[in-house]
């Protein structure tokens, strides 16, 4: 055991050529860059931070707070600057580290646009603050001369293909579940919706096609990380992550995610393959032979630490197991489990505050919320309490004393009639967050 | 090589057995398969360009009469330029959830913000009169649109025709209208071609839109319509008639049944000269999971239907809410539980992205 263990170490350890790393580095920035600067030209600055009273916020992270719009924008201009310092390799570590700071912070402002790609976003965004992806191919090396390197140890490329394969595989394990293999649920609903894209419209209403790609899909994302990895049949997955990711793209509203994981994946590609497109844009580009390894000091920081941070990665998604109750519905450990396109739910959430003298009234939601945050809590129970609290404390700024909040939910699973969600005469106030299930909740009632 | 054969060797299983696993499906199973161009083009066709062909048409009247009344005040004229104005009223129901495309033509509010605000500020109004200023452009809409009529002609006696400046006062209110309902029937007539063209089920789409405007005048019916001035909603502490929709008129009954009408109509596929069209049940029936929900969008539209049947249209609202209460407010509970299958059930069913400037998914 102790030699396999040593060997183990070893090969990771094991200098490999740079370039796909570098690769990387500067098609994540170039991709950071886009797709901020498409969500500054759709406005969603304002819409997503700005125009709302309220922000659902993120476990523990109540602290975040959007700051004035003016500062806003300010800072999502200060992020593709850094977003094109990690691109470039230019004052690479500061860049990373404020790509990292401030794309993070924009996500934890409000929990309703949680995405699981803003999410793996975030997660690369943080290993590239300790990797030395600016020592080839970078203005570091070119113009601030920083010491160019050929080399890396294996494991500095291997954690980004890691997250990667963990991102996939756990989303195929996820779809391994009858209703999406059996019942072909969502995509019977979400596939004939999209009858009319030219071409291929009519393969998608075609009656079969639900269970093709819901089978096609679960086995995709499954089996995506091993056919990458292996040299012969890196062609034809490389080949099938384009056919996927266009489909989906075609298909669902989800923004650059597509173009992130086409671009994303090529670090699986050679160094050779990445040096082609490297000289082609700096002809004759060269590095003499040279091993990076990190200074003595971080050494053993930088492993254990990556050891738990993929130890955290690996395991946090099965906590749903620690949980009562169907977590499609209960939603219980749902979210960072990598859990894509995976239902379709929607919910009509009406809450009713009483007042001091036993009067109840009923919360017109519109008057706080914008439609993407009504959307998104209605079917989520933190953010249903998160809201409810909300209203108790702006009853009590209105002159009441002990305002009780409770609310009606409905929520529809994979286009099943809609079932009361919650127990609609608990009083919400008296409950708090907590990583306890959530015993208000009614059973999965399908 | 060896993998590449398992992978495909893998795929193909799972493509049998995803085959495999559907072939006993029902015979009555929905084809999936609904064309967005038709419902467009229907609701486009036959319920929205008639409905702001009538808006026009009866807005015209309405001013018409609003004119011979200024020009010979008399008890007949103001009855009958009430009735006009009830008519019209009556016609911008239909009409008053398509609150897009050209009803967003102006910096000063939305189509409905800007015709039907309610309740409107008397004192303002009142003030205006007094100064003389008829400017229709700016943000007070609380000081025009229908409800600015509802209190100035229905308070009015014949003899508050002689006072120049009330007279101006109405007529700048009446010809605004005029002039929105104008603006919309030929801005209707431009946009249609557009809107039927936006066959995507993306944000901004026209369905997309369609549903939304849907949602959001039916929850202004029971919020506002209904809701508030029963007491019904969060923060107030009683009754408040005052605040019923066409408060001065007492007309509310009438205009809160064609509003509703108008939402059922849209729901069923039911034309401006009550033809059938496509509307979005058909788009259901089409789906999985459709035809239980219009069993149960049909059966809670009758218990609906009942509740409004139960509020006589010569009562008036605002009186009806201090005499009888439980009347207004079981039609208020009926409405609210019709809320989910239009709002959750509906539009996760029709699988169209239904936020607005939206966001992504993943």
């Amino acid at each position: 055991m102790e030699t396999k263990e040593a060997n183990t170490s070893k090969y990771l350890r094991e200098p490999v050529s740079i370039y796909s790393l570098a690769g990387f580095r500067v098609l994540f920035g170039l991709c950071m860059v886009l797709s901020t600067l498409r969500f500054i030209g759709l406005d969603w600055v304002e819409d997503h931070y700005l125009n709302s009273d309220f922000h659902f916020h993120y476990y523990g992270f109540a602290w975040v707070k959007a700051l004035a719009p003016s500062i806003m924008t300010l800072l999502h201009y200060v992020l593709i600057l850094s977003s094109l310092g990690v691109m470039l390799g230019f004052y690479y570590r500061i860049s990373a580290i404020v790509q990292f700071v401030l794309f993070t912070y924009f996500e934890l402002i409000d929990l309703t646009y949680y995405l699981n790609h803003y999410y793996y976003v975030s997660l690369v965004c943080f290993l590239l603050i300790f990797v030395p992806a600016n020592r080839a191919f970078s203005l570091d090396t070119a113009w601030r001369k920083l010491k160019p390197y050929s080399h890396v140890p294996r494991y500095i490329p291997g954690m980004f293909m890691l997250l990667m394969g963990i991102v996939y595989t756990y989303a195929g394990i996820a779809k391994i579940n009858p209703e999406w293999l059996f019942n072909a649920q969502p995509l019977r609903i979400w596939l004939p919706a999209s009858y009319d894209v030219p071409v291929l419209g009519n393969f998608f209403a075609w009656k079969y096609s639900p269970w093709l790609f819901a089978w096609a899909g679960m086995l995709y994302d499954c089996s995506i990380f091993f056919l990458l990895l292996n040299k012969k049949t890196r062609p034809w997955a490389y080949a099938s992550v384009i056919l996927f990711h266009s489909l989906t793209g075609i298909l669902f509203q989800i923004g650059v995610f597509p173009v992130v994981m086409m671009a994303g994946t090529l670090i699986f590609f050679s160094a050779e393959w990445h040096l082609r497109w490297m000289r082609w844009v700096k002809p004759n580009y060269h590095v003499e032979y040279a091993a990076w390894q990190p200074k003595v000091w971080i050494k053993k920081p930088l492993e254990w630490g990556l050891a738990a941070f993929f130890a955290i990665q690996l395991l946090f998604p099965w906590r749903f197991i620690l949980y009562p109750g169907n977590f499609h519905w209960t939603e219980n450990a749902y979210r960072f489990g990598w859990r894509v396109m995976l239902v379709e739910k929607a919910g009509t959430a009406t809450f009713y505050i009483k007042d001091d003298q036993g009067r109840e009234g009923m919360v017109d939601n519109r008057d706080y919320l914008n439609k993407h945050q009504e959307k998104q809590m209605s079917y989520q129970p933190d953010m249903l309490l998160q809201f409810a609290h909300f209203l108790g404390e702006q009853a009590k700024a209105k002159g009441i004393e002990n305002p009780e909040v409770r609310a009606e939910v409905y929520v529809t699973y994979n286009g099943r009639p809609s079932a009361l969600f919650i127990d609609s005469t608990v009083n919400l106030l008296a409950l708090s967050d907590s990583w306890k299930a959530k015993d208000w909740i009614k059973p999965y009632p399908f | 090589m060896s993998k590449l054969k398992y992978s495909i060797g893998i795929l193909s299983l799972g493509l049998l057995l995803g085959l495999g696993s559907c072939s006993d499906d029902k015979p009555d199973e929905p084809t999936g398969s609904f064309d967005r161009a038709t419902l467009l083009t229907d609701i486009a066709e036959q319920y929205i360009l008639p409905g702001f062909d009538s808006l026009y048409s009866k807005q015209q009247v309405a001013h018409r009469a609003l004119q011979s009344m200024v020009a010979v005040p008399n008890q007949a004229n103001l009855l009958w330029l009430q009735d006009q104005w009830k008519s019209s009223f009556l016609a911008y129901q239909q009409v008053r959830m398509f609150n897009f495309g050209p009803g967003e033509k102006s910096i000063y509010g939305e189509m409905d913000e800007n015709m039907a605000t309610y309740p409107v500020n008397t004192d303002s109004i009142q003030a205006r009169i007094a100064r003389g200023d008829l400017n229709t452009n700016d943000f007070r809409r609380d000081t025009r649109g229908y409800l600015a009529l509802d209190y100035l002609l229905f308070t009015a006696t014949v003899d508050s025709f002689n006072s120049i400046s009330f007279k101006n006062y109405v007529n700048a209110v009446s010809l605004d209208l005029f002039n929105w309902a104008d603006e919309l029937k030929s801005g209707w007539q431009a946009y249609a071609s557009d809107f039927r063209s936006s066959t995507d089920k993306g944000a901004g789409s026209s369905t997309s839109e369609l549903y939304n405007h849907f949602l959001q005048s039916f929850e202004d019916l029971k919020n506002y319509e209904l809701g508030l001035p029963a007491g019904l909603m969060a923060g107030q502490t009683q009754v408040e008639p005052q605040l019923v929709q066409a408060y001065y008129s007492g007309y509310s009954i009438p205009l809160l049944k064609a509003h509703f009408k108008a939402i059922e109509d849209l729901w069923k596929g039911t034309g401006a000269g009550q033809q059938n069209i496509i509307g979005f049940k058909e788009y259901l029936e089409t789906v999985v999971g459709g035809t239980d929900l219009i069993l149960a969008t049909e059966s809670q539209i009758a218990a609906v239907q009942t509740a409004l049947n139960a509020l006589p249209n010569q009562s008036k609202l605002s009186d009806l809410i201090q005499q009888d209460l439980e009347a207004v407010k079981t039609a208020h509970t009926e409405i609210q539980k019709l809320t989910r299958f239009l709002k959750s059930d509906l539009s996760s069913l029709l699988g169209i992205a239904i936020t607005y400037s939206s966001g992504d998914g993943d």
